[in-house]
């Protein structure tokens, strides 16, 4: 029993985290109506950002560099490439952000070379314990921080007139135009956003709590396990989202355990098959509909 | 628009309109082109033949491989580029094809099961089971559309790393792997130097035979996908992937359209996965999903191959892989050559091969989607356009 | 083109309720498209006429009521079938593929007629080479009779919105259908275009002596070609006759023009603005295909 809750307790900081790329993923999706594979670009981006400027800026700063850089680029991919390709259809959009993904891997991953250098992140490696239970204080840090930033982005998105003009942008583009909101700032903003989100994650994600190594391909791997999470929750869905971060880190956390350790990646996409099958478009996402 | 009425009106029967008259000039011109097309294949396949005989293995072995890819990438610009879903998918439908003929044709012991079975068979089987692995994912391709798809056929990549190193007695698992069967034809060994071979004064080794084997492999598959392109598949397939519901309503089974391409595409990929295990030597899982020859890496550089070459192009396909996968090699092999390369590649910045080629492909995947969607097809067509204009 | 030997089966359809929800789409509609008419359903935006045709056409479901093509429950099968039954469909917003040429696009209408997958056109079979010679020399007929003659290789999308609604129709006529169903086929029309689409559509029921079934806004057209209307309001059908008979209707005058209309005559009135075939109230997922 303890360990099921002890597994449970820690995935919520993994859930926490997940939940974040995957709300930048639909906050991007419901802005540009496209899957944006360079997640995980970001997320090297910014890792490595944090990485180079951690000893001459101190952590702290390094961090805040770190989003500007992750926003500053996802905001760049949006404006100078994704805008361009107006006439393409979702799916030439994504195949854009694959290329654009392979390019900023191979760059960093240049860089590293062989190293998969850690974050050294203050609350790194410590532990709390409660009873029984042996939290990770990194685990803890970021389910705090997960539930903060989704909070306070949730209260944006509902009582703001930027979360306003984001809803209705994504409702219905023209009719929003029309109505004097401009997509382009609104698009960009969405990414940042999504950005800012990424860069937020890698901290977590790059330190010795969350994986066996630090920067390197497997971070950018760890965006992809967040897509089902998308998915799951339905793609234009906000709550889905959050929804599908949680349940995937749960799904990870018991299928590693209670399977085999090297099932848990696949347990996720199993999941995620499971929920398509039954509702082809996630659990809360909306439905396509074609007029003939 | 005017005189459409007029002949129509007239024609109550078979009568012969001024049409065909008109028709005879543009029929003439198209039969000079057609026979100069004819015999630049005809050229272009001495040309392909006669490589062996001047180029030597390691060059060889950069031709095969672009091969491989040019199977693989063929396959996907049938499921994408006529059926319009897209895949991430075909390394999954490449080990399956390259266990299951390491399998069938390979031997027993210990640790691994093997059938035995002549490599031919055993090569036709490892195609029938990844086109059944393909149909069987078919209802979920059925259900699920667009962008949910491609993360969906992302899930086999997964599963295939799973179940690759559990089921090492097939795969030979992720740490030693097994060997790769020979492949011989009525006792003619094409991959291996086993009895002398030697045509016009060439000796034939291992590289030489698989390189024939090879090229067998790829004109067989672009000649049956270009043959379905053009026919009634293939139009039921583009009917689906522009408008499902008026394809519904030609009398197309929407569901079994979609099926059939995914069939067709993981045939396909089992292929390029025998032909990779025979290029390696070797078969062998994978450690993760990100690196190694089930990756997601191969998933994203075979989509590379058919975006670049134009979705949907059979040619494109084959030019397509002959650039992502050939031309790192080909990188490697000329480094040492040529000084200029040498300082680039092995100086403290790091642009290996693979990384150029990494970026080259990147960012042509993004310069076509913003410039030109059609892909090298497209140019090729816009070039023969200008030229035949003259 | 010669006339087709066989007698062409009735169209009828049987006290159709449809519900999208809470709202009901189409209520107790009947009609019958006698062999060999020009039947057309008209009524105002939003009376049901899209719902209409794609029950008939298989892509909604019926909560109650069926489909008779002559002998055949057309809503008992699954719309992929209803083309080889006899059923043939053009589409409002002409759904061809736009990078794939005319013939290529009027050949798929052939699906249904012709066998073999993807082994023997990849061997390129001597069987289906020989199918498929035939069938494009039938689709080069039907695309002479609709004068795309010349535009057979040319891709969909660079031909004007005119041709693109013949090839349209030519795809529908080569499942060689015993029943054509049209949806809006002079949509977007100007009038001369409009008058030449009538004129194409008697002479395809001249010289097939196939029924044609057509959803039409223009009155012009209608009132021209139609042996026979049906007129929905609200998912109702409020009257049932020939163009003559209906024109003077009161219902159908109440419908299209309200309350005050007395003494007046439907037909040369716009009705709505061409094209603006909002038609269902409600979106609806469509019936799956298998």
């Amino acid at each position: 029993m303890t360990t099921f809750l002890q597994l449970t307790v820690n995935a919520g900081g993994r859930g926490a985290l997940y939940a974040m790329l995957a709300l930048g993923f639909v906050i991007i999706f419901r802005a540009t109506g496209v899957l944006n594979f360079a997640h995980g670009s970001l997320l090297l981006v910014g890792g490595y950002t944090v990485y180079r400027l951690s000893d001459p800026l101190g952590f702290a700063m390094a961090v805040v560099a770190g989003l500007l850089v992750t926003g500053a680029l996802a905001v760049l991919i949006e404006r100078a490439l994704v805008a361009r390709s107006k006439n393409a259809d979702p799916i030439a959009l994504a195949l854009l952000t694959i290329g654009v993904d392979v390019v900023l891997t191979e760059e960093v991953a240049r860089r590293l070379g062989t190293e998969t250098p850690f974050l050294r992140a203050p609350w790194a490696q410590e532990v709390i314990r409660v009873g029984d239970l042996a939290i990770l204080q990194g685990q803890l840090v970021a389910l705090v921080s997960g539930v903060v930033l989704i909070g306070a982005l949730l209260l944006l998105l509902r009582f703001t007139s930027w979360g306003l003009s984001m809803r209705a942008q994504a409702e219905n583009r023209e009719a929003a135009a029309l109505m004097g909101i401009r997509n382009a700032q609104v698009t960009a903003a969405a990414w940042l956003v999504a950005g800012l989100l990424a860069g937020v994650a890698v901290i977590f994600l790059a330190t010795p709590d969350f994986s066996g190594s630090g920067i390197s391909r497997s971070t950018h791997a760890l965006a992809l396990v967040a897509f089902p999470a998308a998915i799951i929750g339905g793609l234009d869905s906000v709550g889905g989202a959050i929804l599908g971060g949680f349940l995937v880190g749960l799904t990870e956390a018991y299928a590693g355990e209670y399977i085999a350790f090297d099932f848990a990646k696949s347990a996720v996409f199993i999941v995620m098959l499971a929920v398509l099958v039954i509702r082809p478009s996630g659990l809360f996402g909306s439905k396509e509909v074609h007029r003939v | 628009m005017s005189d459409l009425a007029a002949p129509a009106r007239g024609t109550s029967s078979d009568e012969q309109s001024p049409r065909p008259r008109r028709r005879e000039p543009v029929a003439r011109r198209r039969t000079t082109r057609s026979w100069f097309s004819l015999g630049a294949g005809a050229l272009g396949l001495v040309l392909i033949l006669a490589v062996p005989l001047y180029l030597e293995a390691t060059w060889l072995r950069v031709g095969e491989y672009a091969m491989v890819g040019a199977v693989a990438a063929i396959g996907l610009t049938l499921l994408t580029g006529h059926c319009g879903q897209l895949s991430l998918g075909t390394p999954f439908f490449m080990l399956v094809g390259a266990s299951a003929y390491a399998t069938l044709a390979g031997e027993s012991d210990s640790d691994l099961w093997g059938l035995g079975l002549p490599p031919v068979l055993a090569l036709l089987g490892a195609v029938a089971v990844s086109s059944l692995a393909g149909l069987a994912f078919a209802p979920v391709a059925g259900r699920v559309s667009g962008i949910y798809l491609s993360v969906a056929t992302l899930s086999l990549v997964y599963i295939g790393l799973f179940l690759g190193q559990r089921f090492s007695q097939l795969t030979g698992g992720a740490v030693s792997g097994r060997p790769a069967p020979d492949f011989t034809i009525a006792g003619l060994s094409l991959t291996s130097n086993e009895g002398d071979l030697v045509v016009l004064g060439v000796p034939m080794g291992a590289q030489e035979r698989m390189w024939y084997l090879f090229v067998a492999f790829t004109i067989v598959s672009a000649v049956l996908a270009l043959g379905a392109v053009g026919s009634r598949p293939g139009r039921a397939w583009r009917a689906v992937r522009d408008n499902p519901a008026s394809a519904a309503a030609m009398g197309v089974h929407v569901a079994r359209a979609r099926a059939s391409a995914f069939a067709v595409s993981s045939g396909f990929a089992g292929l390029a996965g025998v032909m990779t295990t025979l290029w390696f030597g070797i078969m062998k899982a994978d450690e993760n999903e990100f690196d190694g020859s089930w990756s997601i890496g191969i998933a994203i550089a075979v989509l590379a191959m058919v975006i670049i070459g134009g979705l949907g192009s059979v040619g494109g396909a084959v030019a397509g892989a002959i650039f992502v996968f050939g031309f790192p090699l080909a990188l490697q092999l000329l480094v040492p050559n040529v000084p200029a390369l040498a300082s680039l590649t092995q100086g403290e910045a790091g642009f290996t091969p693979a990384v150029l080629t990494a970026f080259a492909y990147g960012g042509l995947i993004v310069l076509v989607v913003i410039f030109e969607p059609g892909g090298l097809a497209a140019i090729g067509r816009r070039l023969r356009h200008h030229l035949g204009a003259r | 083109m010669t006339a087709v030997a066989e007698a062409v089966p009735a169209l009828r359809v049987e006290d159709v309720v449809v519900r999208f929800g809470g709202v009901t789409a189409l209520d107790q509609v009947s009609f019958e498209v006698a062999p060999g008419s020009i039947h057309a359903v008209i009524g105002p935006n939003g009376a049901g006429k899209s719902t209409c045709f794609n029950v008939i056409s298989g892509l909604y479901a019926v909560e109650s009521g069926a489909v008779w093509l002559g002998e055949r429950c057309l809503t008992d099968e699954p719309p992929h079938r209803l083309a080889g039954i006899g059923l043939g469909r053009a589409f409002q917003n002409v759904a061809l593929s736009n990078h794939v040429t005319v013939l290529d696009n009027v050949m798929v209408g052939r699906h249904s007629l012709t066998t073999g997958g993807f082994l023997a056109a990849g061997l390129r079979l001597p069987r289906m080479r020989r199918e498929q010679r035939r069938h494009t020399e039938r689709a080069r007929e039907i695309c002479a009779f609709l004068g795309l003659a010349d535009r057979l290789d040319e891709s969909v999308g660079a031909l004007s919105y005119g041709d693109r609604k013949r090839v349209d129709i030519g795809r529908a006529l080569a499942t060689e259908p015993s029943i054509l169903m049209l949806d809006e086929p002079a949509a977007g029309m100007n009038d001369h275009e409009t008058q030449e689409m009538a004129a194409t559509i008697a002479d395809i029921r001249d010289a097939l002596g196939i029924s044609v079934l057509l959803v039409e806004h223009d009155m012009t057209l209608v009132m021209s070609i139609a042996d026979h209307i049906t007129v929905l309001d609200f998912g109702r059908r409020i009257a049932d006759g020939t163009p003559q008979e209906v024109r003077t209707d009161p219902e159908v005058l109440r419908a299209y023009l309200g309350s005050d209309a007395d003494g007046t005559e439907l037909g040369g009135l716009p009705t709505s603005s061409p094209g603006s075939a909002a038609g269902d109230p409600a979106s609806a997922t469509q019936r799956s295909s298998a």
